[in-house]
């Protein structure tokens, strides 16, 4: 079942993006201003822009397919380092290191035998039978070692993009101080993408350490409505789209794309959540008159 | 807000409400759903590749979810115990017992599990499930099951007096250093004056947090109302 999401328009985003998507790797923001731009309409795009074979080819002559992961604390399996492990597993189809401690359940040993009398100190420590600090973080040190290996050589035959959903660097420490950090920052020479969404919108928070560390090649903006170049533009992707799934004439497409994009211009939020099912309604009207059409023929 | 009334027509709104039951989905267990609450005049196949289009729809590594604002709009318009989202937390409750490779992956943790044995009337099965991911490491799995337990408490599918919502979601704030808004959770806990070990672990950890703000009477009040528990 192909659900491929459709572009329409972002020609200048996509024109700024196509050198580092090809290649060239490098950190990149994609910087908007809440739902009006569309972001997640975007990502889905970029992933299926990314994931097609680019004219880059390998040593060998083979097209270098594009292979990403998209991280973003909203997903469970994302939201922490330690199941952010199984999530490069299978986006990038590599065996890992296992962190896994057997036997793992929590058990606090508890203060007993408490007095008070006058001033104290009291320090309790919740202990987790998950071993030691030092070995959870030689755990995690391997597979990350590992991942960085493997990575390079994955890229060695594809094109990888990290796309890392909008955070404060509070939010994303870990994948900052962790796994980018002397780790796959050395990757970025090899092509690794790191794509950052950016919502400049929300409440602003420092991002000083993550752009030492990760400093930014471009910054592109994704706009609320469409110009009248990005008009004829989303008309030209829309029409296109038309014929392609529906089999119909230029001239009919033309007449479709344009009145769906002169009605949905002043909003690119909308116009992505509507051109999906504008699209079925289109093909039931066709098909409808198609059978109309057979019908009075016979 | 998405402005269903321009968008969408009625049957399509209560397919939307059906995939909503699942917190995240694959194409083929979206398409499932569809088939089982069905879009007059859509395939299902189509209604899912329409959807894939939106904004509203967020992507992740193979898998898909509606933003918490859409999923949490749809939810509202369904009712937790409307027709169709209870077959659909039905469909994704068996299938969560089923070994399919093509599942979207909360559906194979304790926590989705959790969520719909309690969408579907198996409270106490669910509270045994959540109950048993709050004891266990910290882990996105138990960050999620946090979110769905409170979630369930608040549409009522979970009892009031339930302390499984607020100690999950106070162990998991605690485990992400969001210690002011752990402590409100684990008092709830506490103020249930159960005799378990959640409360003596939330007992435990507020005497603590009471230690390190300097009221050492007080956190050696809880810790003594822990032990007693132990």
């Amino acid at each position: 079942m192909s659900t491929e999401k459709i572009r329409i328009d972002w020609r200048a985003q996509f024109g700024a993006l196509q050198p580092f998507i090809d290649d060239a790797g490098g950190v990149v923001a994609v910087d908007y201003k809440g739902d009006p731009c569309a972001p997640n309409a975007f990502v889905t795009t970029l992933v299926s822009v990314h994931a097609q074979c680019s004219k880059q080819t390998q040593s060998s002559g083979k097209p270098r397919p594009g292979r990403a992961i998209i991280i973003d604390r909203s997903n469970y399996a994302a939201r922490y380092l330690s199941e952010l492990r199984g999530e490069f597993e299978s986006c990038f189809e590599i065996t890992l290191p296992s962190t896994a401690i057997s036997g793992e359940r929590l058990a606090p040993t508890i203060a007993s035998n408490n007095t008070a009398s006058g001033n104290q100190d009291i320090e309790v420590h919740l202990h987790f039978d998950a071993g030691s600090e030092s070995m959870q973080s030689a755990r995690r040190d391997s597979w990350i070692d590992s991942l960085c290996t493997q990575l390079k050589s994955v890229l060695k035959t594809h094109r990888v993009m990290i796309v890392l959903m909008h955070g404060t660097e509070h939010e994303q420490r870990e994948f900052w101080d962790k796994l980018w950090h002397n780790r796959l920052r050395k990757l970025v020479d090899d092509g690794l993408l790191l794509v950052r969404m950016i919502d400049s919108s929300s409440e602003p928070g420092s991002n000083s350490n993550s752009l030492k560390i990760a400093p930014l090649k471009r910054t592109i903006h994704l706009p609320t409505f469409l110009d009248q170049e990005q008009q004829k533009a989303a008309r030209e992707d829309l029409a296109a789209w038309i014929r392609e799934t529906l089999s119909i004439s230029h001239e009919m497409a033309n007449a479709f794309a344009f009145s769906f994009v002169q009605t949905h211009a002043d909003e690119i939020n909308r116009l992505h959540n509507k051109v999906g099912f504008w699209m079925e309604e289109l093909r039931a009207y066709m098909q409808e008159m198609q059978e109309k059409i057979q019908h009075d023929t016979v | 807000m998405i402005q269903f009334e321009n968008l969408l027509s009625e049957s399509s709104i209560r397919t939307l409400c059906a995939l909503s039951a699942a917190e995240s989905l694959t194409d083929t267990v979206a398409k499932e759903i569809c088939e089982l609450v069905p879009v007059e005049g859509i395939e299902a196949e189509n209604f899912v590749r329409a959807l894939r289009q939106c904004n509203f729809v967020i992507p992740r590594n193979n898998e898909w979810c509606f933003s918490s604002g859409m999923r949490a709009e749809l939810r509202k318009m369904a009712g937790p115990r409307s027709e169709s989202t209870a077959k659909a937390h039905k469909f994704l409750l068996d299938q969560s017992l089923q070994l399919r490779e093509d599942l979207p992956s909360y559906l194979c943790t304790k926590a989705g599990q959790a969520y719909h044995s309690a969408a579907v009337g198996l409270v106490p099965e669910s509270l045994e499930l959540y109950s048993e991911i709050a004891k266990g490491p910290p882990s996105g799995e138990q960050w999620l099951a946090s979110i769905f337990a409170e979630e369930q408490q608040e549409e009522h599918l979970l009892p009031g007096d339930a302390i499984e919502p607020a100690f999950l979601r106070g162990m998991t704030l605690y485990n992400e250093k969001d210690f002011e808004k752990a402590e409100t959770y684990l008092r709830k806990v506490i103020s249930s004056g159960r005799e378990r070990v959640e409360v003596a672990i939330a007992l435990h950890i507020v005497g603590t947090l009471e230690g390190r703000k300097g009221d050492y009477l007080e956190a050696l009040k809880l810790f003594d109302r822990a032990v007693s528990l132990s």
